[in-house]
């Protein structure tokens, strides 16, 4: 859960400053690009999740839904349309963003457990939408993206792909970090903390969860259109219910109510995920144990590990010299002794 | 200003209210006062349509409260604070008051993501009005405080903040000196008595604490069984008999005073 600001090092700056430098060291290794790439892309998406449970106590499991309605915009717009990447991104938000509304709209009667089962359901289905509207989405065959270019750039090498990717991924952690520290993102953790006081202070209890809904898929559409361009070719396949699970891992390791803290849950699950891959069956399993872990050491979260870090230290360090508290105990201990004596 | 005309609420088989009648003038303290299960809290839930009366008419400002949904009350200037304070309670003190600017102004997802004028405009807004709840209540030293971590009293005094950033014409509390100190509840109907001049808004103010109570109302309604059996200044309150029966069970000489102690 969101804690109130503090402040410290300058993490974002310092992680943006890394992953500019990135290409620099790996550049030539595409397979390290690839998955540097996803890494941001899952960024996005898990943090678009977390706005919806962090941020707005909602519940999702079936974020790759919203993921594939971004994806199958993008190539559709690519492909009829030969729009630009801009307006393209754009699309496969607001497309996404729409079919969120249209969720979130029973949000007003659903709470907990027929949230998961209505998310659940709408993740599971949209694989076989596709699956099925052949005549927009190819069927199981997918869509091949276009090669698209940006400004001239050839969008499908690697390290153009990778800063472009960057860019675009930062501007939407920048926008949720933004959203959270306003108006907007204030009503959305009100109505998390209390829907009677959220109500008695002229919130519409209602409309800030659908709109909660709507955001947090129009940036996970955003994230589907750069999983397009990533994979070059968008099918049924790309989107299972694993992935809305690993999304949701993500948040969870990251940690609830922390837009930094999703991206920190998602670089690591998935560069876990890449090298457990080479274990092959048992990968699903490494994961697993990887969230499970992470949640010993910092149950909170990874955001919240300087916080738990710090204040073992500073305990340590009281340990080293005992306060009243220690004095009275030795004192104690002395009086027996002398007592004993 | 604030006008009950014969309002009564039951819940399945319980009379909460019976016919109340209940005028709070501008610019007045109002204190609802009577023994446990005597209607006070249900009258500041009808007001705040959290309830909805069986019977009768809620008017504020000639306007019928009763056509309204909960969450639009607050917009035509009626906030409140809760019995059990009801923060919010991840975020901190600051965010707390600033939610109750929520309805003064209302830039969208898209303005607030973007900044926009509208945007910054209400962060300043909400930010003046939290900054001068956070030293009208002496909260400053805890502004950057997760809620939901602080001392009892001091989460009655956000929750009142809160509704003051609201910018009230009038503003309901709910027992806001339950489970203080004296000395802080000395200090808290300082401050309830200022409101009015400070803030411009009546108060409607539901208390056990009689020294509290006479101390700061212009005006006393005594509530017992849903119905009001006494309304008249503070001066009055403690030697009317009904008054005393009500709070003692029988009618025997002594104040409301006694009584309490």
């Amino acid at each position: 859960m969101i804690r109130a600001r503090r402040r410290g090092l300058p993490w974002p700056l310092l992680a943006f400053g890394f992953a500019v430098a990135f290409p620099a060291a790996y550049g030539g290794n595409t397979a390290i690009m690839s998955v540097a790439t996803q890494c941001l892309i899952y960024a996005v998406a898990a943090a678009s999740l977390n706005l919806l449970m962090g941020y707005g106590g909602q519940v999702s499991l079936g974020h790759a839904g919203f993921l594939a309605a971004g994806a199958y915009t993008a190539a559709v717009v690519a492909i009829h349309f030969r729009l630009p990447l801009v307006p393209e991104i754009l699309a496969a938000g607001l497309v996404a963003a729409a079919i969120g509304f249209v969720l979130g709209l029973p949000t007003g009667r659903l709470h907990g457990l027929y949230l998961v089962i209505l998310t659940l359901g709408f993740g599971v289905a949209v694989p076989q939408i596709a699956l099925n509207w052949t005549g927009l989405t190819n069927g199981w065959a997918g869509l091949a993206m276009p090669p698209t270019t940006l400004w001239g750039l050839d969008l499908t090498s690697q390290p153009t792909l990778y800063y472009c990717v960057l860019a675009v991924s930062w501007l939407c952690l920048l926008a949720m970090l933004s959203l959270v520290a306003t108006r907007s993102g204030r009503i959305f953790m009100a109505v998390r903390d209390s829907e009677a006081a959220a109500m008695a202070m002229g919130v519409n209890v209602w409309r800030a969860k659908v709109k909660v809904f709507t955001t947090s898929a129009f940036f996970c559409g955003i994230a589907g259109d750069l999983l397009a361009h990533w994979t070059g070719l968008v099918a049924p396949t790309s989107f299972p219910f694993d992935l809305s699970l690993l999304f949701f891992s993500m948040v969870i390791v990251g940690g609830m109510g922390s837009i930094w803290g999703s991206l920190t849950g998602a670089v690591l699950l998935v560069v876990i995920a890449d090298q457990a891959a080479s274990v092959g069956g048992l990968s699903t399993a490494i994961i697993g144990g990887a969230v499970v872990l992470t949640l010993l050491v910092a149950p909170e979260g990874l955001a919240s590990l300087p916080r738990v870090v710090s204040w073992r230290l500073r305990r340590m360090l009281e340990r080293e010299a005992p306060g009243e508290i220690g004095r009275f105990r030795n004192r104690d201990q002395r009086v027996r002794k002398e007592r004993r004596a | 200003m604030l006008e009950l005309a014969g309002v009564s609420l039951s819940f399945v088989g319980l009379t909460a209210v019976a016919g109340l009648d209940l005028r709070v003038a501008d610019g007045t303290i109002c204190s609802l006062i009577g023994p446990n299960g005597a209607g006070k809290t249900s009258v500041l839930n009808l007001i705040s349509r959290f309830y909805t009366p069986q019977t009768g008419q809620v008017r504020f400002n000639e306007r019928d409260l009763l056509k309204l949904p909960p969450h639009r009350v607050v917009e035509i200037g009626i906030a409140r604070s809760f019995q059990s304070p009801t923060l919010f309670k991840n975020l901190s003190v600051l965010d707390n008051l600033l939610v109750g600017a929520a309805h003064l102004s209302k830039p969208s997802v898209v303005e607030d993501v973007l900044r926009l004028p509208r945007s910054r405009q209400h962060e300043r807004l909400a930010r003046e009005r939290a900054d001068h709840a956070l030293e009208f209540l002496k909260l400053e030293a805890v502004r950057d405080r997760v809620a939901g971590d602080l001392p009892y009293g001091h989460q009655k005094l956000v929750d009142i903040g809160r509704a003051l950033v609201a910018d009230p014409r009038l503003l309901l509390l709910d027992e806001p000196a339950a489970g203080m100190e004296e000395a802080q509840k000395q200090w808290l109907a300082n401050a309830i008595m200022h409101v009015p001049d400070e803030y411009g808004a009546a108060v409607l103010l539901v208390d056990h604490d009689m020294g509290v109570v006479l101390r700061v109302s212009d005006n006393v309604i005594v509530m017992n069984f849903g119905s009001k059996i006494f309304e008249g200044p503070p001066g009055e309150v403690r030697h009317q008999p009904q008054v005393l029966a009500a709070y003692l069970g029988t009618e025997r000489g002594g104040t409301v005073h006694d009584a309490q102690a």
